[in-house]
């Protein structure tokens, strides 16, 4: 070979036979040879991917598996008073049920509550609790359950969640008899019955007190027709049926235990990956679904787009009001109303498959008040009108200056994809009335930073709720350093939110949110861009599943899989 | 050579104190608040959180807090984790066999593959075969991982239907991740052990060994590749760490749990101990993988012994 050149320009089969046959090699040398590499390449591969459990598959027994494509994980805890996460809550709410189920918006059937009574003054909540009702350790479900359940989001050893948010101004709870249980607030909070509905499952106080929150929070204990059977974290959750269940809410198909045997959730955090894998059959229902993948799915036979509407309040920028900058004038704000495109976001955003929005309330929401959608319009000439008559005019590079200020604005986001498609949106249509727009993105930490110093003057919120009473959230003084990003504090505004909440009266609690809505567009200290919609799909073999109130919680109790 | 072993064991005393308060420092000098973040989309008001805050020591003196953490650290405790409160060790011990079955048979494929390819490189020298293996070898490297594991996904779980495109367990859930990570691998180790290969090939003792008659296997495997191979020992090494690093991006796309994501979430989630936990086994990781590519230099080259 020395001897050889590369310049030579050999064959290869010449080359490559000199060299092996000067091997020479006989028989014998050559099996073995061949051998130690394929053992060598097959222990290396085989050898060392043995032994690991397999998630269950589809089994042709009457029932079956269903396979969840969860798109968001869990966030370390299966706890649903200490969880955050709603896609915690999309498992844990079929081991753990809550006293009422929401299955529309306002609509509230029996859940562990066979019936409830709440004080006009929205304080008192009555509950009725269903009997024979047993827990997955075998301890009986009482009010006792209730109270402990409520109790311990108050507890600061719990560290509750989103429950502690949900549960409200929690006072506390009265054990009338064993199945009679009164829920006590230190005001009237009208919003408790759907809160019910997810972080406030009820759980099992034995199993809580013999495991300890640790291990609770990795095995949580119910009453629901689903049991808890194992975590592997980052992997997927199984829970398997409960053959004791039978005492399933009125308004579903069934009473008994649950038509599947099993359910597997899966994190399959990568979109394009969970969408494939619902092709491919490896999951059957998957949540979070690329609007890009909507139309193909649609026209698919094998495969069923839900869509569905949440409530609460959506897409909407909220204006720094104290902002030392050009937020702060009263004029900007109302030439963003008038300026920002909303059907051109809602193309670039979301391919056209989003409504735009008129109000911060979405429409299936309980008092959505339908005038809003005419109190400002997509007018560029509106609003430049308007900037005009404030003094702002149009100086170099068209950006409008006054006083020698630039009419700029700092908008930072969360660095996702679909933040920055909207942000830039804005920021276009924007651009077109002279007012110029900064947009930062920023990790999400970092992003938290920036908001808790109050440095922005235009802030991204959405927030899905089942209760007008998310207006209060967004725009009540006492919340300028959690959501009431705009730092708006309006007394009047203020009054009306406390009263609205802590009222029953369905005509009352409308007529006053009307007043709200109308208000925060007039003060223009939030521009409503779009609605929030829920995008899930499933092959059609599966049926029976509901889509709760909220369009986040999948019901799984009625499903089954059609051969 | 067992006290230069011993020796070097020592060594990974200063560098993990080294390193854990480097990791200390930096989490605390770039903006986030790890209680603030807690509560994923929805974050807590600013009264809640300071009670969260003080419930876990948060609020303690930097120097405090770092000493805690050490004084427990250095007797095995490597506190909990802030959202989950689970040991450290449990939840790092929970998904380090996945990542070390994913990375050491990402790392056997490449050697198997990456040497053999390279060493037909080398005797094909000139020919279409060493131009087509070079040719792989680029596409291999400047393939990003994410993108060779999308389109091996499309393909073989998608279009064909043969191997599951997500999860752990099983040889079919292995293949794929591992041969995505291992290509970049492969490519880099084929181009090194040709390179050496025709370095070493062109040598006097080559020539001697042929001239005595010695049998050409003999000859490639014992003469020209043992020596061929100190360069590439150095790579394995390297490629191991550049494997780790990889795992984080493969895990997230066939959604298999693994140290990579841990440290990923740990640290977008400012979780403190989980952070120091995973960096901590990384530098061991490090500086044993060092440590076994050292001693098999002197395994294969006698001119290397440690004094």
């Amino acid at each position: 070979m020395a001897t050889r050149g590369h310049e030579d320009d050999a064959s290869i089969t010449e080359t490559l036979g000199t060299a092996l046959r000067s091997w020479r090699l006989d028989r014998r040398e050559l099996l073995v040879l061949a051998g130690s590499w394929i053992g060598a390449a097959g222990l290396a591969a085989a050898g060392l991917a043995g032994g690991s459990p397999r998630p269950a598959e589809a089994s042709p027994t009457p029932g079956g598996t269903l396979v969840y494509g969860l798109g968001f994980d869990l966030d370390d805890t299966m706890d649903p008073q200490v969880t955050n996460f709603d896609s915690t809550i999309r498992v844990t709410l079929n081991i753990c049920e809550p006293l009422v189920w929401e299955p529309t918006p306002g609509r509230f059937v029996p859940g562990l509550a066979d019936s409830w009574e709440v004080s006009p003054d929205a304080k008192t909540y009555t509950f009725r609790l269903k009997k024979g009702v047993k827990f997955h350790d075998g301890t009986p479900f009482t009010a006792e359950a209730v109270k402990f359940t409520m109790d311990r989001v108050v507890e600061p050893a719990t560290k509750a969640g989103q429950s502690h948010d949900q549960l409200g101004p929690y006072d506390h709870t009265q054990i009338v008899d064993d199945y009679t249980v009164k829920i006590v607030m230190k005001e009237g909070y009208a919003p408790l019955l759907t809160n019910l509905n997810g972080y406030l499952g009820i759980v099992s106080p034995t199993a809580v007190k013999k495991m300890g929150l640790a291990d609770f929070s990795r095995h949580p204990v119910g009453t629901g027709p689903f049991i808890f059977k194992e975590w592997v974290a980052k992997d997927h959750i199984t829970i398997v049926r409960n053959p004791d269940y039978n005492w399933g809410s009125s308004f579903f198909k069934h009473r008994g235990p649950a038509y599947l045997d099993q359910v597997v959730f899966k994190i399959i955090t990568e979109g394009s990956v969970r969408t494939g894998t619902l092709k491919s059959g490896e999951t059957q229902y998957i949540d979070d679904l690329d609007p890009l993948e909507f139309s193909a799915l649609k026209r698919d036979p094998r495969f069923v787009v839900i869509q569905q509407g949440q409530p609460g309040s959506g897409f909407v920028l909220l204006l720094n009001v104290t902002s030392k900058g050009p937020a702060g004038d009263l004029a900007v704000r109302q030439a963003l109303e008038y300026g920002v495109d909303r059907e051109g976001l809602n193309r670039s955003a979301f391919i056209g498959l989003n409504k735009a929005a008129w109000s911060p309330l979405m429409r299936p929401t309980f008092a959505y008040d339908p005038a809003t959608e005419k109190v400002y319009s997509f007018n560029p000439a509106r609003a430049k009108q308007i900037l005009d008559e404030a003094g702002w005019k149009v100086g170099t590079g068209g950006i409008r200056e006054k006083d020698g200020r630039k009419l700029t604005l700092d908008f930072p986001i969360i660095s996702r994809p679909r933040d920055r498609a909207m942000a830039e949106s804005v920021q276009a249509s924007a651009r077109e009335v002279g007012v110029d727009i900064n947009v930062t993105p920023l990790e999400r930490a970092a992003f938290r930073d920036v908001v808790r110093q109050k440095r922005f003057d235009i802030n991204f919120m959405w927030f899905s709720y089942g209760d007008p009473d998310v207006l209060r959230t967004l725009f009540h003084s006492a919340n300028v350093d959690a959501f009431n990003r705009g730092q708006y504090k309006v007394p009047e505004v203020d009054k009306m939110l406390e009263q609205a909440a802590a009222m029953t009266n369905k005509n009352a609690r409308a007529s006053l949110y009307a007043k709200i809505q109308q208000r925060v567009l007039k003060d223009a200290v939030t521009v409503p861009l779009v609605d929030t919609i829920t995008y899930n799909a499933k092959r059609a073999e599966v049926q029976g599943e509901t889509l709760d109130a909220l369009a986040s919680y999948v019901w799984l109790y009625d499903v089954t899989i059609k051969k | 050579m067992l006290s230069y072993i011993a020796h070097r064991m020592l060594q990974l005393i200063p560098v993990l104190v080294g390193i854990s308060v480097l990791t200390f420092l930096m989490l605390h000098l770039i903006p986030g608040d790890p209680v603030l973040l807690f509560a994923g989309d929805k974050p807590l008001t600013e009264a809640r959180a300071a009670v969260i805050r003080h419930q876990l020591g948060l609020d303690r003196p930097l120097w405090v807090q770092y000493g805690d953490y050490a004084g427990h650290a250095v007797r095995g405790d490597l506190g909990r984790g802030l959202r989950s409160q689970r040991p450290v060790l449990d939840s790092i011990l929970e998904v380090l066999p996945g990542t070390a079955k994913l990375t050491l048979t990402a790392l056997a494929l490449a050697a198997a593959a990456g040497i053999t390819l390279g060493i037909l490189a080398a005797l094909a020298h000139g020919t279409w075969l060493d131009t087509a293996v070079m040719t792989l070898a680029i596409l291999g490297i400047s393939m990003p991982v994410f993108y060779s594991s999308l389109l091996m996904i499309l393909l073989f779980s998608f279009r064909l239907g043969w191997l599951p495109a997500t999860g752990q367990g099983g040889w079919e859930r292995l293949v794929m991740p591992a041969t995505a990570l291992a290509l970049i691998s492969t490519s880099v180790l084929a181009r090194l052990v040709r390179s050496g290969m025709l370095g070493v090939l062109r040598q006097e003792y080559i020539v001697t060994a042929r001239a005595k008659g010695l049998a050409g296997r003999v000859v490639v495997l014992r003469h020209a590749l043992k020596n061929a191979l100190i360069p590439t020992i150095t790579m394995l090494g390297l490629q191991l760490g550049a494997l780790l690093g990889g795992a984080v991006v493969t895990e997230t796309i066939f959604s298999r749990p693994g140290i990579g994501r841990l440290a990923v979430d740990a640290i977008l989630a400012r979780d403190l101990p989980l952070v120091q936990g995973t960096v901590l086994v990384a530098a061991v990781t490090y500086v044993l993988v060092n440590l076994l590519v050292d001693v098999a230099y002197a395994a294969v080259d006698p001119r290397i012994r440690f004094g």
